[in-house]
């Protein structure tokens, strides 16, 4: 478990920008056997959510926001050793940012938490082009294909890039999740087949362990 | 922006807060020379005097730290010179956003070594454990089929030729 004080050290440090004051935190919390989960949702997932609050209200601006983003990216490679070598299931899964996203942390970090379930989670990345998504989707055949989306704006986007997976993989499973469904879209999304909504991690978990 | 106060002959007399904030140094009383790079020695402030309109690209060097690009125009105030030194913000954030997608590829590229890194263990975990057993499973009939050859080459030697004894 990630105590309050721990995150606000680290909130303080990723706002601030001081790189290897968050690597310590997060090192240190590796070293005392935290569980992944935990620290992916209490630690992680929690901060970049404040993050996101913070600079929608305009308290901080794109570069920390960025900032902020890139060194948490940075800190998941602290975790890969550990959460790669977990036992497979034999299942795969695609996860992928539309075009035009940028953001793709919390895409990864959906990928990584299937990974840690055994699943192989490929990543495709952000602002992929819908035909290199399919390609990539033919080749992998995966059980699961996944959308992260951040920016409400993009939804268009999103949804054609729905449309490329149900045209050419008429019952592949999709999940889609990201920020920008706080400001509504959900209604959007409902009316695919096969389509769930995810709106945490901890959410995902619950929903690939129920199958 | 940067702001500095100069004598005719280049010595800074007074600096905005920004300029000290970049440099990380005291610069009143130092030579604007000093505080800028110039490799090839070709900045001379006479000669941005008499062209106050085009901007010049001057490196700042700044303590402990890398040089910083600014855009200088110098004017002639009296006694004084003025030099204002400006940020590209399209440069600026032409360079932000290459940097976030190297970073994203980089991060992204890291992660699938480690995925691959941990498939290629499991693999060569799943080699040696078959190649551990096929070992053990061959050691028996290859032990028969020697010793049944040992027994042909002592007891029939003297009707096997030598393309036989060959094998």
């Amino acid at each position: 478990m990630v105590h309050q004080n721990t995150y606000d050290a680290y909130l303080n440090a990723l706002l601030a920008g001081r790189r290897l004051e968050c690597r310590k935190i997060v090192q240190d919390l590796l070293d005392t056997h935290i569980e992944i989960r935990e620290l992916y949702s209490q630690l992680f997932q929690r901060s970049l959510y404040k993050v996101g609050e913070l600079w929608e209200n305009n308290r901080i601006t794109v570069a920390n926001e960025h900032l902020a983003t890139a060194i948490t990216e940075n800190l998941l490679n602290l975790v890969y050793p550990s959460l790669f070598a977990t036992d497979r299931i034999g299942k795969k899964a695609v996860i992928s940012c539309s075009a035009n996203e940028y953001h793709q942390v919390g895409g990864k970090m959906v990928a990584d938490i299937l990974e840690l379930n055994g699943w192989d989670g490929y990543f495709i990345g952000a602002n992929k082009p819908h035909g290199d998504m399919a390609q990539y989707i033919q080749d992998t055949k995966p059980d699961l294909v996944g959308f992260s989306l951040s920016i409400p704006s993009n939804i268009n986007s999103l949804k054609q890039a729905i449309d490329v997976v149900r045209t050419d993989f008429p019952n592949m499973d999709l999940l889609v999740g990201g920020q920008a469904f706080r400001w509504g879209g959900l209604d959007t999304i409902k009316k695919y087949k096969n389509t769930i909504y995810i709106s945490t991690l901890d959410e995902l978990e619950k929903v690939i362990k129920t199958g | 922006m940067l702001f500095f106060i100069l004598s005719l002959e280049g010595e800074i007399v007074s600096t905005n807060r920004y300029a000290k904030e970049v440099t990380r140094r005291h610069l009143t009383g130092q030579s604007f020379y000093d505080v800028m790079l110039d490799f090839s020695g070709e900045f001379n402030l006479v000669t941005a005097l008499n062209d106050p309109s085009t901007e010049r690209i001057i490196h700042i060097g700044v303590e402990g730290g890398t040089p910083q690009t600014f855009y200088f125009t110098f004017e002639q105030n009296d006694d004084c010179i003025l030099a204002f030194g400006k940020l590209n913000a399209d440069e600026l954030e032409t360079l932000r956003q290459e940097i976030l997608s190297l970073n994203q590829e980089q991060s992204n590229l890291m992660r699938k070594l480690h995925q691959t890194n941990a498939r290629l263990k499991r693999l060569n975990e799943e080699k040696n454990r078959f190649l551990g057993m096929a070992a053990h499973d061959l050691r028996k009939p290859i032990g028969l089929v020697l010793a049944y050859t040992d027994f042909l080459i002592d007891e029939a030697k003297n009707i096997l030729n030598k393309e036989h004894m060959g094998f």
